[in-house]
């Protein structure tokens, strides 16, 4: 019944005219800052960071989080139609959403993901709301060793999201850590490969690199297509109505997205993205015809998406209950509630409940506020679609060059962005996928950081890593999926490829 | 003809203009347009909570808004270089930390000169660390601790915010004052640090009040000592290292307004007794205090003095700890 009564006060919290207003507004920023490109989650909440300063504290992270999750959903909305990925999770999102809108089928794409983010937003506050003061014990038993584990499974299951030659999408992601490699070593404090400038010092920036690789090779791959014009899309609502197989395809994978990213999002030191690639890897294993990957099946988005948006919720639990932010994100969400002297710690949950309680209500009915936002505009950005390229892509990348200017007033970054562009047009031409770069550049500092504190701490001696049960268990695990991809390569050599034309070229 | 005319009004401005600058700064003026202060971090930390209280109360005070501009990257020398570039007239300023005076103790590649090429304006305030320790912790006092980390001497690890930070600054120099040898664990930031603390990785975490404190209210973290030399007002039951053997043991955070080189002094007075005017208000006390704070008035000379002894003092502290070879 402690349930009921909390869901009541965060009621009452977050029912108020104000309150709703400030949700609502934070929703429909978010998700603009999160549709135009060259603008992640992060920038969103830092830019508008400083408006909350004049408001409550529960109206101002009420505000904030609806713009963190209202720019997560937006980033997905660039990701399907111009494979442009705003954040780290929306890269998954590209893989088979930009597909879809090829086949001009970018409607369906759009409504699965808003339903899939409603999906799993929905699960994670649920999640938010019953399992909060256990969550927070259980992430307490994940120390270095367990964190590294964890993202090494999570490296090893995204180097096999790519679909045709396992090595190829393993030196992507290889590359991809060479790129997270950039920047101030942690451990010792040394610039690594900064060639002397000092925005380099905090490493490559994630929206120039993503930005680059995907979006602009894409519009230099698009001049070098025979015809040169749009791709077809129906707007019609019932266009946007998937098909009885989809609708069928989409449940399970929703849940487990859910699921995964849930569990992951809860812990502090994951942020969102990993859950999304692991749930992604997950369908591609689990599913019957594995090759439709990457080509526009609706799993490969229904479940990252939901994923993702029940990370983004649950990540608010380490933030609010133990005071320590999951992702460069949070950290901000977290600075608002510090400039109105409130510190996110063990008793904000007894000392302020109608902050903790109300927030938690306010997230469900800021996702109700992006559903009802967004089904509508479906239409809308399918007609963006309508544009021809010779006027849409040299808008997007002024779009792309101004967004990723303002974030740190960095000249740097916009010139990374036209360099990464070019790489990622070699890349494409030799068949290279791209999504494992960004995996490999996102999870790969964080294996490098927790591997070495995990040494530091146990004095060189790995085997100790190895015994704790949490981190030995994951790694067995990743031992386990390693020699089943070596297991199925070598079984689809065997039958000389006659199984899966589609799998090698 | 208009052209001419605009000529000419232009060049008597600027004849204008430069005979008020060689007759003195226009400190009558001073300050007659928005005054920008560069915040070299993200918004949300605690460099950027205490410039924009400060910059809140001296736009009231002076009825000119002071613009926050945060200007982040490369542990802070990207908005410091940006500040030391700019016209030393007062109208750019910035907020510095004690790390601004820790980075070049341990740090070859700054792009600037940390202490030639900054007017140093004012001291805002500072806050003591606290030593937080796993709640399991064989030690209640710091005397216990100390007794604790001699018995097992290069077993044990603590937690820091990266080389150089005020983090592993005082943990460094704990290690010398105590005769103990603990291992630096880096992190990306305080709170990972004190997650692993409160989860039994790592031995303790020195960390700010504003952080620490929730979680020692709930027994997740048990409070050893506090890192100035009086107890703090915040937490008056937790000792100091200083009464507790560790004689004149003192690491404070704190933050300072700095400017370009080569600023008028009459600005710099003008300046310095207006953020000492802010300091003096109950406001800025009360809004100190919520974090264990407190402002500290310090006049030009006196704040000049104080850099001086911060940078000298880090680069002994580097030096003998070896920090610069990333232990």
């Amino acid at each position: 019944m402690d349930l009921w009564a909390n869901i009541l006060i965060g009621l009452d919290t977050a029912i108020t005219p104000n309150n709703l207003l400030y949700c609502f507004l934070g929703v429909f920023l978010g998700t603009f800052f999160g549709v135009l490109p060259g603008v992640g989650s992060l920038a969103a909440v830092s830019m508008l960071l400083p408006i909350t300063f004049y408001l409550e504290p529960t109206t101002a992270l009420v505000m904030l989080a609806g713009v963190y999750y209202g720019a997560e959903y937006g980033g997905s909305t660039s990701s399907i139609l111009l494979n442009l990925p705003g954040t780290p999770s929306n890269a998954v999102t590209c893989l088979d959403g930009y597909p879809m809108t090829q086949q001009g089928r970018a409607g369906v794409a759009l409504l699965v993901t808003t339903l899939a983010s409603f999906f799993g937003g929905s699960i994670g506050i649920i999640a938010l709301f019953a399992l909060a003061p256990l969550i927070v014990k259980w992430a307490l038993v994940f120390g270095p060793a367990e964190y590294f584990a964890l993202m090494l499974f999570g490296l090893v299951a995204a180097a096999t999201v790519t679909q045709d030659k396992p090595a190829k999408g393993l030196a992507m992601v290889v590359f991809g850590m060479a790129l997270g490699t950039v920047g101030t070593h942690l451990a010792t404090g040394a610039p690594r490969y900064t060639y002397g400038y000092a925005e380099l010092r905090d490493g490559i920036n994630f929206i120039a690199l993503a930005m680059g690789l995907f979006g602009v090779s894409e519009m230099i791959l698009s001049l070098t297509r025979t015809v040169n014009k749009p791709f077809n899309q129906k707007v019609s609502l019932r266009s946007m109505i998937p098909t009885r197989d989809e609708a069928r395809r989409t449940f399970l994978p929703m849940l487990r997205g859910a699921g995964i990213g849930g569990l992951f999002g809860a812990l502090p030191g994951t942020g969102p993205s990993i859950g999304t690639f692991v749930g992604y890897a997950l369908e591609k294993r689990i599913a019957r015809e594995p090759e439709r990957f990457g080509k526009g099946a609706i799993e490969g988005i229904a479940s990252p998406e939901s994923a993702n948006n029940a990370a983004v919720q649950t990540a608010f639990i380490p933030t609010l209950t133990l005071g320590i932010p999951g992702s460069a994100t949070m950290a901000v969400m977290m600075g608002a509630l510090l400039i109105h002297g409130i510190s996110p710690g063990p008793g904000l949950m007894n000392s302020n409940p109608e902050i903790f309680w109300g927030l938690a209500v306010s997230f469900w009915i800021g996702n109700v506020l992006l559903l009802a936002l967004n089904i509508p505009l479906i239409g809308l950005w399918v007609r963006v679609l309508k544009i021809p390229y010779a006027i849409l892509y040299p808008a997007v990348i002024c779009l792309i060059c101004i967004g990723v200017y303002t974030v740190r007033n960095s000249v740097l970054d916009v010139g990374l962005v036209m360099m990464f562009g070019l790489l990622g047009y070699a890349l494409r031409l030799m068949r290279f996928e791209l999504a494992p770069i960004l995996i490999g550049f996102i999870l790969g500092p964080m294996v490098e950081e927790n591997f070495r504190r995990a040494m530091q701490i146990y004095r060189g001696d790995w085997l100790v890593i190895a015994s704790r049960p949490i981190a030995g268990t994951l790694l067995a695990l990743t031992v386990l999926m390693l020699l089943w991809t070596l297991w199925s390569v070598v079984r689809r050599r065997r039958r000389g490829g006659l199984v899966s034309p589609l799998a090698g070229d | 003809m208009m052209p001419s005319t605009k000529r000419k009004f232009l060049s008597t401005a600027a004849g204008l203009l430069a005979a008020t600058a060689l007759a003195g700064p226009a400190l009558a003026d001073y300050p007659d347009s928005p005054v920008t202060l560069v915040v070299p971090f993200a918004t949300g930390g605690s460099n950027d909570i205490v410039a924009r209280q400060l910059g809140r109360q001296l736009s009231e005070m002076w009825g000119q808004p002071v613009v926050i501009e945060n200007r982040p990257g490369g542990g802070a020398t990207v908005g410091s270089l940006y500040v030391s570039e700019q016209d030393p007239d007062g109208y750019t300023i910035q907020i510095a930390s004690v790390t601004f005076t820790m980075n070049p103790a341990v740090q070859d590649d700054i792009p600037y000169d940390p202490r030639a090429d900054f007017t140093r304006i004012a001291l805002v305030g500072q806050v003591p660390l606290v030593i937080g320790a796993r709640p399991n912790i064989p030690a209640d006092t710091p005397e216990e601790l100390f007794e604790y980390l001699r018995q097992h001497p290069g077993e044990l690890s603590y937690g820091a915010t990266g080389v150089g930070s005020i983090q592993h600054f005082a943990g460094e120099l704990l290690n010398q004052q105590a005769g103990v040898d603990v291992e630096a664990i880096q992190y990306s930031g305080g709170g990972p640090a004190m997650v692993d603390v409160m989860g039994d990785h790592i031995e303790y975490s020195i960390g700010s009040m504003t952080q620490m404190l929730p979680q020692i209210v709930e027994g997740n973290i048990k409070p050893i000592a506090v890192t100035s030399l009086e107890r703090s007002p915040a937490a008056p039951e937790i000792p100091t290292l200083h009464e507790s053997g560790l004689e004149g043991f003192e690491v404070l955070q704190w933050w300072g307004i700095l400017g370009p080189a080569g600023m008028d002094e009459d600005i710099v007075e003008f300046l310095n007794a207006s953020i000492n005017e802010v300091l003096a208000t109950d406001e800025f006390r009360e809004f100190l205090a919520g974090d264990g704070g407190e402002p500290r008035p310090m006049s030009v000379q006196e704040f000049h003095d104080f850099m001086g002894a911060n940078f000298d003092r880090w680069e002994e502290v580097a030096v003998d700890a070896g920090m610069r070879d990333g232990n």
